[in-house]
């Protein structure tokens, strides 16, 4: 039988998806200049796993952030599509904790700007990957206050990564729940991980709760605690 | 064409039609749709209609909404009380007192049973109220013109709406007055984005909502126009705007008055 009405009715194709936005937060101080290979090559990867799936293309935003010598936004928040890392560098300090406020701000901006636009957006993910320590203590106590303020407001959740020589005291102060050891050479598991995780949240309904893979799993890229 | 524009009291008689579909998010857990809607008519000629979509996180959702949508929709065809704002209150205070015993007879939390309404008592005279708890909306078209008459409701997190399981819900119950109506389209919100233009100021869009209540008026046929209705909510178009259950409630008066 011929369907008249969906002839003659239109769907609107012009309201945007929902967003889910990722804010990556590198340590890019001195000494990461030995691992930055890695995180260069996973960010192709995440970028290029996101871009192959049609719905997380069109919800997940990506926004990068390095703290070193300062705190640089590299970009705005894109689409998976029109994202591209900035050439590798390290150098300097590990101003950890005005990174962090620094990616609380950006988280609320975007979601007070997809509000103006009528557009769904989800909490922001804050993907913290360090080596180290921060170096800026004296505001430590307010980062990890606004943190853990935003987590409770459910308006942005914070993992907090580390490899081998971390401080995990200081990482477990962010995030109790989701501070996680990465396991030497774990770097393209991580990133494989993030984008298969971010590819599960983008396509889940508001208010469901995702479960995600756990990385301390024998072949995860998380050391058990 | 042919559409006498003219809404009012030369209008015939009501008919509706409905469809619910259970949307891909669903389809590929192999749950089943958690939306509901029910029809009824009075005998003073006017039209009573109800769709509900259960809140996802809540685990008997759908049958809040089975529950609500019946509950509502009864009230109100065999309600003796003037069909106004009142009466649609009064019909979602017995729906929520029907979930409270529900729930306490299968000791679950009353919010377990949390689902939205939007509610439409559509009178012989062309007056339509709106009573609507949440998201989903009501397009109408009146005087020609084809709007929205109430729209979804959201919270500060996406997805976040009102329930009539809240304790507030009489602070979240909004309720719309429309005259001159000769046709309206209610549906939850897996159907929001295809029919509105969510960009603030939230409207409705045109070539959805009064493509739709045109036809329906054409038409006139209910069995056709829900056998049509499910195919067009089935439609990858609609698919690809929400994963979401979709429900639509497409009513109308009948073009030829006399």
């Amino acid at each position: 039988m011929s369907n008249e009405m969906l002839a003659r009715v239109s769907v609107n194709t012009l309201n945007r998806e929902r967003r889910q936005p990722l804010i990556l937060l590198l340590d890019a101080s001195g000494s990461m200049a030995d691992k930055l290979g890695e995180v260069e090559r996973g960010l192709a990867a995440l970028r290029a796993s996101i871009v192959e799936d049609t719905l997380a293309r069109s919800r997940v935003e990506i926004a990068l952030v390095t703290f070193g010598e300062a705190v640089v936004l590299h970009g705005d928040f894109v689409e998976a599509t029109r994202f591209s890392a900035p050439p590798p560098f390290a150098a300097g300090a590990t101003p950890m904790a005005e990174a962090l406020l620094f990616a609380l701000d950006a988280a609320r901006e975007k979601r007070a700007a997809c509000r103006a636009a009528g557009i769904d957006c989800f909490a922001p993910w804050i993907f913290l990957v360090t080596d180290g320590e921060p170096t800026d203590l004296a505001r430590w106590t307010e980062a990890v206050g606004a943190v853990r303020a935003a987590e409770q407001a459910k308006s942005a959740a914070v993992f907090a990564v580390g490899t081998r020589h971390a401080n995990f005291e200081r990482l477990r102060q962010i995030s109790p729940t989701r501070t996680i050891q990465l396991r030497d050479g774990g770097w393209q598991t991580m990133f494989r991980w993030l984008s298969t995780s971010l590819k599960a949240k983008s396509r889940s309904r508001p208010g469901d709760e995702v479960p995600l893979e756990d990385p301390r799993k024998p072949d995860g890229w998380a050391l058990a605690p | 064409m042919t559409i006498d524009a003219a809404a009012g009291a030369g209008g015939g008689a009501w008919f509706a039609a409905g469809a619910s579909i259970a949307g891909a998010s669903h389809a590929r857990d192999g749950a089943a749709c958690d939306d509901a809607w029910s029809v009824a008519r009075r005998l003073d000629g006017a039209l009573v209609a109800c769709v509900c979509d259960g809140a996802g996180s809540a685990p008997l959702g759908g049958l809040g909404a089975r529950m609500v949508a019946d509950a509502v929709a009864s009230h109100l065809a065999s309600s003796a009380a003037p069909l106004g704002p009142e009466a649609i209150v009064a019909a979602h205070a017995e729906a929520r007192d029907l979930l409270v015993r529900a729930a306490l007879a299968r000791e679950v939390d009353l919010e377990d049973l949390a689902c939205t309404s939007v509610a439409v008592v559509a009178s012989a005279g062309g007056r339509v109220v709106v009573g609507h708890v949440g998201d989903g909306g009501v397009v109408v078209r009146g005087g020609g013109e084809v709007r929205l008459a109430s729209a979804p409701a959201r919270g500060d997190e996406p997805g976040e709406t009102w329930f009539l399981t809240s304790p507030r819900w009489r602070e979240h119950l909004r309720v719309a007055v429309v005259d001159r109506v000769d046709a309206f389209a209610a549906f939850t919100d897996g159907c929001e984005r295809a029919a509105l233009e969510l960009d603030p100021p939230v409207r409705a869009h045109q070539p959805f909502a009064r493509s739709l209540l045109e036809y329906a008026i054409e038409v006139g046929d209910p069995p056709r126009l829900e056998a049509e209705l499910r195919g067009l909510l089935e439609s990858p178009a609609m698919a690809a705007t929400s994963d979401d259950d979709k429900t639509l409630v497409l009513a109308a008066r009948a073009a030829a008055s006399g």
